[in-house]
């Protein structure tokens, strides 16, 4: 990882929270922590107060960082682009495929087992996320039972694959996954 | 002995229940004998009756785990109709009795433990072994079958990983619309 020494005096708030979500990603939510961080930016740890009051406000503030990133900007971006609902929803598996969304929602969800403020996030991400995919079902005119088990049906694949592949079933090679995603899509939008 | 051996194999399977659910509960990390001798409303000494000490209730909870895992797969092997039907039965067998509800803890709890990998693993290969040969009795090729398996156990786990579930009638209907989503083209419709 370069880290350019001119930034060193610039860092923002929200180069901490990129650094604490890609810290969580890859080494869990025990490995979040002020020092760590800061050696990890290549900073003093005294910089880390003039952005946050202590360790508890940044883990509030990385769930909400993680909230927009990983699920408002993803909507939002999928939404620009032009196509039918279903080709949006493909754009979307895509996007979440290619971009391994998942490493983060894995380690927030391990987070949230036992972490009430980070359960809660979680809950109101999957209601947001089932939510858009519903509504894209709904879009394609798939009455409402049909919609709401096909949106569960794509969303759950995501999840349960993560938890799958914790200690079991092999995620596959890229073009291995990204036939599964077209082969997921053709089964779940085919009437 | 007989009368002393019976209530004792009884509280045996009643300590791995219990551990069972402080798994779910906390995690590997919540299972210590004084926490679940409280619950059970015993004392400690009564634990070492049964297990050495806590390495043994978590081996023998592995165990426990995937016998009863593995004894629910075999027991779907042997259900009769078609492969389409057998897999609705199979899929209504895995909501009625909530067998995935160990399942998340199971999965956290082998990421750092080879031993309960172990087990998970055996029971993933058991279970989605089954799963694929029905779909290929029903005339999918390998790799649809392949797509429908995945779908299958990752829609259980994802289920299984959400903290709010609908009841049980709710999502037995669920299972009958993936069911059909999923067999959508089988032989023999």
């Amino acid at each position: 990882m370069e880290k350019p020494a001119v930034r060193r005096d610039r860092l923002g708030t929200y180069d901490w929270l990129i650094e604490a979500l890609e810290t969580l990603g890859r080494e869990g939510i025990g490995a979040v922590r002020v020092e760590r961080l800061a050696r990890y930016l290549g900073v003093t740890k005294g910089s880390f107060y003039w952005h946050f009051k202590d360790r508890p406000e940044l883990l509030d503030r990385l769930l909400e960082h993680w909230e927009t990133e990983m699920t408002d900007k993803i909507h939002a971006h999928v939404s620009h682009l032009d196509g039918k609902p279903a080709e949006q929803l493909l754009a979307l598996l895509k996007h979440i495929d290619k971009q391994d969304l998942n490493r983060y929602d894995a380690a927030v969800r391990a987070w949230a087992l036992y972490d009430k403020r980070a359960a809660t996030v979680v809950t109101r991400v999957d209601a947001k996320r089932l939510e858009y995919v519903h509504t894209l079902f709904l879009e394609m005119g798939f009455p409402a039972e049909e919609a709401h088990i096909r949106s569960r049906m794509s969303y759950y694949y995501v999840v349960g694959e993560y938890t799958a592949s914790i200690s079991s079933i092999e995620k596959g090679a890229p073009e291995q996954r990204v036939e599964h995603v077209r082969l997921r899509h053709r089964l779940l939008t085919e009437r | 002995m007989t009368q002393a051996t019976k209530p004792a194999k009884l509280r045996r399977s009643e300590w791995l229940s219990a551990s069972l659910e402080a798994l779910v509960r906390e995690g590997v990390e919540g299972i210590h004998v004084e926490p679940l001798a409280k619950r059970l409303g015993v004392t400690k000494g009564s634990f070492y009756w049964h297990f050495q000490d806590r390495q043994a209730l978590l081996k023998s909870l592995i165990e426990h785990w995937t016998t009863r895992m593995i004894g629910a797969v075999r027991a779907c092997e042997t259900k009769t109709g078609s492969a389409r039907e057998r897999l609705l039965k199979i899929m209504e067998a895995i909501t009625r009795e909530d067998r995935t509800r160990y399942e998340v803890a199971m999965r956290m709890w082998a990421a750092a433990d080879e031993r309960a990998a172990k087990a998970v693993r055996r029971v993933d290969e058991a279970r989605i072994g089954l799963h694929f040969s029905l779909f290929l009795e029903m005339g999918f090729a390998p790799e649809q079958a392949e797509i429908r398996c995945r779908m299958m156990v990752f829609y259980e786990y994802g289920e299984a990983e959400f903290a709010i579930k609908a009841p049980v009638e709710k999502r037995l209907e669920y299972v009958r619309l993936r069911h059909a989503i999923l067999t959508e083209g089988a032989h023999g419709e």
